[in-house]
């Protein structure tokens, strides 16, 4: 039995993430900008009560900007107590991945610095970026996740 | 028999709650039995409690500290029938019993065993001067080697595991467990035929689990003077106890509920531990225990519980916003008044509720003040001070949260007090005073806070070698001088704080009441006289009293309790001072603050700055400030909810609050904003 | 309305004891029996609220006539009069539903109260 991992895009990239860390997926609705926060967050939601921020993983990414359309989804982190929300391009589907499929070298892959990267798996004509998403989220916000010059 | 699903560690932390409980009793009544040793409430007391102790904690495998209760309790028998006299020195050899108790039950709380204890001396001592015969074997209760002929309890029942299957049995089919006691009169003969009417009774509408004497084969007559009857029944004990009634002669009849303490008790008595936890498991199917009228639910429920009212608050509010909308179109009267009345209606049912929940967070601060007698009396012995202390307020109710973080500041308050500020007998004689030194602990609520003092009649603070030793100017009042002892690192510096015999981690008491628990801590000090500490605490951390406020198009919200006031600011009353702007207000200067500047950033277009603003101004302990906002826009209970790093890496939020509308909103940290100023400003952030 | 008593012992003596203690102290004796069989037959006939049974009786003992009685009728209130070392005896009446027992000999006391008791239960 492999893992389920849920399927994401990015820009041209592909990144992957253990189902068992997302609590929820929901559209980007209702989203309250915070004043004072780093850029990349472009505010909170409120779910069940609770302020949860959302990371825009496209600006974390340095990325430019683009318009939010029917197919962006907030994914709902949960980690412990904490909730955490990032906004992605789509959510392509929940796959399940066999641990033999996934390459555990951290290989530099869309430019991501390897810290950030758990390991590679290749699904049919895709490179998959299996994504240590607390991490990225816990990082220093003037920390770049991505290698510099990469353009 | 098997028995699967056990969580030891719930059953752990269970002894634990209860054993802290527990302890904090028996010190009491160990204090109060110190006072008047002749107090038979207290002897019974401690006798039960040191019981309950000797059987929980062999259910656990706690073999030295069931020992330890265990020759308590004997020792409290013995002086319960009068077979031992309380002498002094057995006073303190209970008093030590007792301390090491304390030391294992902290030791078990962080994960150790109570092997490694040395609780030998102990039991000696108490054996040697309660009279006690000298036992050979094992010291532990229960669980070394259980002994089957030991009676289980005063009843004498003695539980095998047919009885065990009955009595898990009886629970899980959701009856209860009664153990009744009947005395049949001395004067009747054959007494076995009439214990045999009331066994047959029961027979009738119970399901009896054991008698003791045996009621199916006759013994002597007389051994049935006494018939305990352990019996199981869906009944109450009102039922039980009249149908037990019936039967004439009887001279006493005793029914018991057993809790589970007291199934615990039999089966650890006579039976392995399995089956005991078996049977605790069984009657604690949740976090929840039922003890009397009173049931234990776990902080976490709690805590959901507290969440989900949160979100009735705020779904309430959501109503009424939509109530307003309502009335604001035209047409449609009647509907209008119906959801005005569902609103109402609703509102005050959650306000009801709001209160109730909140009573279940709230714990009598006795919790906390019921160790200081104790503390207080071991404290004025080791220093050779006479000393009374006064407590009240014992019911005032305060937040459990609260309690937990207060603990470790008011117990160094009051040691200071002993310590440093009560004089030792012959000072006391020379200043003339009563050679007994006071400390009065109290609490009571004001407003929305609770107010703790700390008193004494000691000598006070030496004002001048503060004033001398934290530099401060001649110009400064007493009155402020001494409370630069709260001040952070006060009492690092040499000599500061036997010399000014007080102050002593006073900044650390000072740290956690203000930051820990948004409290507010001052002193005051008559030299030669008396010394003051005043600590002030909000009710709950949870819920805060705020002003919503909006700038920028932003809702922020200041907690009420940090406002002083409200006023209009003129742009005229504004000055430059240092860079700085200052706001004179009332021939005093303040510092001011464009709130706006501080959450947006610097405006660059000073011409569109109003002529007036609305000010808030915020008091602290580090001083006052006038934050200039766009809108004072309403009071409000806000459920604070801890706010995320990512959105608070300024830390000029305290927490984060969703209004009725679903509006999120911030709640200023007015400390952190003033530490900030203090400290060369936002820029420097 | 009185409690209605029904006395069976074959001893007239006995009988008017207990009559005259239970008259005293306002209860109607309906009827007298002294033997186990008129115990029985009385009972049926003026369905007392309570009996007073000998286990000594002639012709039927005390106990087989508890015993018919019971299955006449099954919440009948009996109490039974016994002498010391018929312990056993008791005991298999109060299987069979006795209300109480009273021990000889007895104070007159005794028999009031166990009679009070026995009707209030």
């Amino acid at each position: 039995m492999g893992k389920k991992f849920v399927i994401f895009q990015i820009g041209e990239g592909h990144y992957a993430i253990p189902l068992t860390e997302v609590s929820q997926i929901i559209r980007y609705e209702n989203v309250t900008d915070v004043p004072t926060a780093p850029p990349f967050v472009d505010g909170v939601i409120n779910i069940g009560g609770d302020v949860i921020p959302v990371v825009n993983l496209r600006s974390r990414f340095s990325l430019s900007t683009a318009e939010i359309t029917r197919k962006n989804r907030v994914i709902i982190l949960r980690r412990q107590d904490s909730r955490y929300g990032v906004l992605v391009d789509s959510v392509r589907e929940v796959l399940d991945l066999d641990e033999d499929s996934i390459a555990p070298e951290a290989a530099s892959v869309f430019g991501m610095k390897t810290e950030f990267v758990r390991g590679i798996a290749k699904i049919r004509d895709h490179v998959l970026v299996l994504l240590d998403i607390f991490k990225v989220l816990s990082t220093a916000p003037e920390v770049p996740i991505k290698e510099q010059g990469e353009k | 028999m098997t028995f699967s699903g056990l969580d030891e560690q719930k059953l752990l932390r269970a002894f634990l709650e209860e054993s802290e409980e527990l302890l904090e009793k028996l010190n009491d009544n160990l204090l109060q039995l110190e006072r008047d040793t002749s107090n038979p409430d207290s002897i019974n007391e401690i006798f039960r409690l040191t019981h309950s102790l000797k059987s929980e904690s062999a259910l656990l495998g706690f073999v030295r500290l069931s020992g330890i209760a265990h020759r308590l309790e004997d020792v409290f028998d013995g002086i319960r029938s009068g077979t031992v006299s309380l002498s002094r020195p057995l006073m303190d050899a209970i008093f030590s019993a007792s301390d090491l108790i304390h030391e294992i039950i902290a030791r078990i709380s962080i994960g150790k065993s109570d092997e490694e204890i040395d609780s030998q001396s102990v039991i000696r001592e108490l054996k040697q001067l309660a009279g006690l015969a000298p036992e050979i074997g094992t010291e532990g209760y229960g669980a070394a080697a259980p002994d089957r002929s030991e009676r289980a309890d005063e009843g004498g029942l003695v539980l095998g595991d047919f009885e065990y299957s009955q009595i898990m049995e009886a629970l899980e089919r959701g009856e209860k467990i009664y153990e009744l006691t009947v005395m049949v009169s001395e004067e009747v003969e054959l007494k076995y035929p009439r214990a045999y009417l009331v066994f047959n009774n029961l027979e009738m509408i119970a399901n009896v689990i054991q008698t003791v004497p045996n009621m199916t084969v006759p013994q002597e007559d007389q051994l049935y003077r006494q018939l305990v009857v352990l019996l199981s029944s869906e009944l109450d004990e009102e039922e039980i106890y009249s149908k037990a009634c019936s039967v004439d002669l009887i001279e006493r009849l005793e029914l018991e509920v057993w809790d589970k303490t007291s199934i615990q008790d039999a089966v650890s008595a006579s039976r392995g531990e399995e089956t005991a936890r078996a049977v605790a498991a069984a009657q604690t199917p949740s976090a929840s225990r039922i003890e009397g009228t009173s049931i234990r639910v776990g902080t976490n429920k709690l805590n959901e519980i507290w969440q989900l009212v949160g979100e009735l608050t705020i779904f309430k509010a959501q109503l009424s916003q939509l109530h307003d909308n309502v009335a604001r179109q035209k047409g449609n009267e009647s509907i209008k008044g119906e959801v005005e009345r569902a609103s109402d209606h609703l509102e005050r049912i959650t306000t009801e509720m709001q209160q109730a929940i909140m009573g279940t967070r709230m714990v009598p601060i006795a919790v906390l003040f019921n160790k200081f007698p104790r503390l207080v009396r071991d404290l004025s012995r080791k220093l050779g001070k006479n000393v009374d202390l006064e407590i009240h307020g014992k019911e005032t109710e305060i937040d459990r949260t609260i309690v937990e973080v207060l603990s470790d500041p008011l117990t160094h308050i009051i040691r200071n007090s002993l310590d440093h500020g009560l004089e030792g007998p012959e000072d006391r004689r020379a200043a003339e005073k009563e050679e007994v030194g006071h400390i009065m602990i109290s609490a009571h609520q004001q407003g929305g806070q609770v107010v703790i003092e700390i008193a004494d009649d000691g000598r006070g603070l030496d004002v001048d070698k503060i004033r001398q030793k934290a530099g401060i100017a001649s110009e400064v009042s007493d009155e402020e001088v001494i409370q630069t002892i709260f001040s952070p690192g006060f009492s690092t510096k040499e000599d500061v704080t036997d010399l000014s015999g007080r102050g002593v981690g006073m900044d650390i008491v000072a740290t956690r009441i203000r930051e820990e628990l948004k409290g507010e801590v001052e002193v005051r000090s008559e030299p030669g006289e008396s010394t003051l500490i005043r600590i002030l605490l909000p009710l709950t951390l949870t819920i805060l009293h705020s002003l919503v406020i909006s700038c920028a198009g932003y809702y922020y919200a200041i907690p009420v309790q940090d406002i002083d006031e409200t006023v209009r600011v003129l742009e005229e009353e504004i000055f430059k001072n240092k860079g700085s702007e200052v706001y004179s207000y009332e021939g005093n200067e303040m510092p001011l603050l464009r709130l706006d500047s501080v959450l947006i950033g610097p405006s660059e277009d000073q011409q569109n700055r109003r002529r007036e603003h609305n000010g808030v101004v915020v008091e602290q302990r580090r001083g006052r400030v006038c934050l200039l906002v766009d809108e004072l826009v309403e009071e409000e209970d806000l459920v604070i909810k801890p706010i995320s790093e990512l959105l608070n890496h300024r830390r000029l939020f305290s927490g984060v609050s969703v209004l009725g509308d679903g509006k999120i909103i911030f709640i200023l940290d007015t400390a952190r904003i003033m530490e900030i100023i203090e400290t060369g400003g936002f820029d420097a952030i | 309305m009185p409690f209605r008593v029904l006395l069976a012992d074959d001893l007239y003596f006995m009988r008017m004891v207990q009559k005259e203690v239970l008259e005293a102290n306002g209860y109607q004796i309906v009827g007298e029996a002294s033997t186990g069989i008129e115990a029985v037959a009385k009972y049926q006939e003026l369905n007392p609220d309570i009996i007073v049974l000998d286990i000594t009786m002639p012709e039927m003992n005390g106990l087989e006539a508890m015993r018919r009685i019971l299955e006449i009728d099954s919440q009948a209130k009996i109490i039974i009069c016994s002498a010391i070392g018929q312990q056993n005896l008791i005991v298999g009446a109060i299987n069979a539903g006795i209300k109480d027992f009273i021990v000889k000999p007895f104070k007159p006391e005794r028999l009031l109260s166990a009679i009070k008791k026995a009707l209030a239960a």
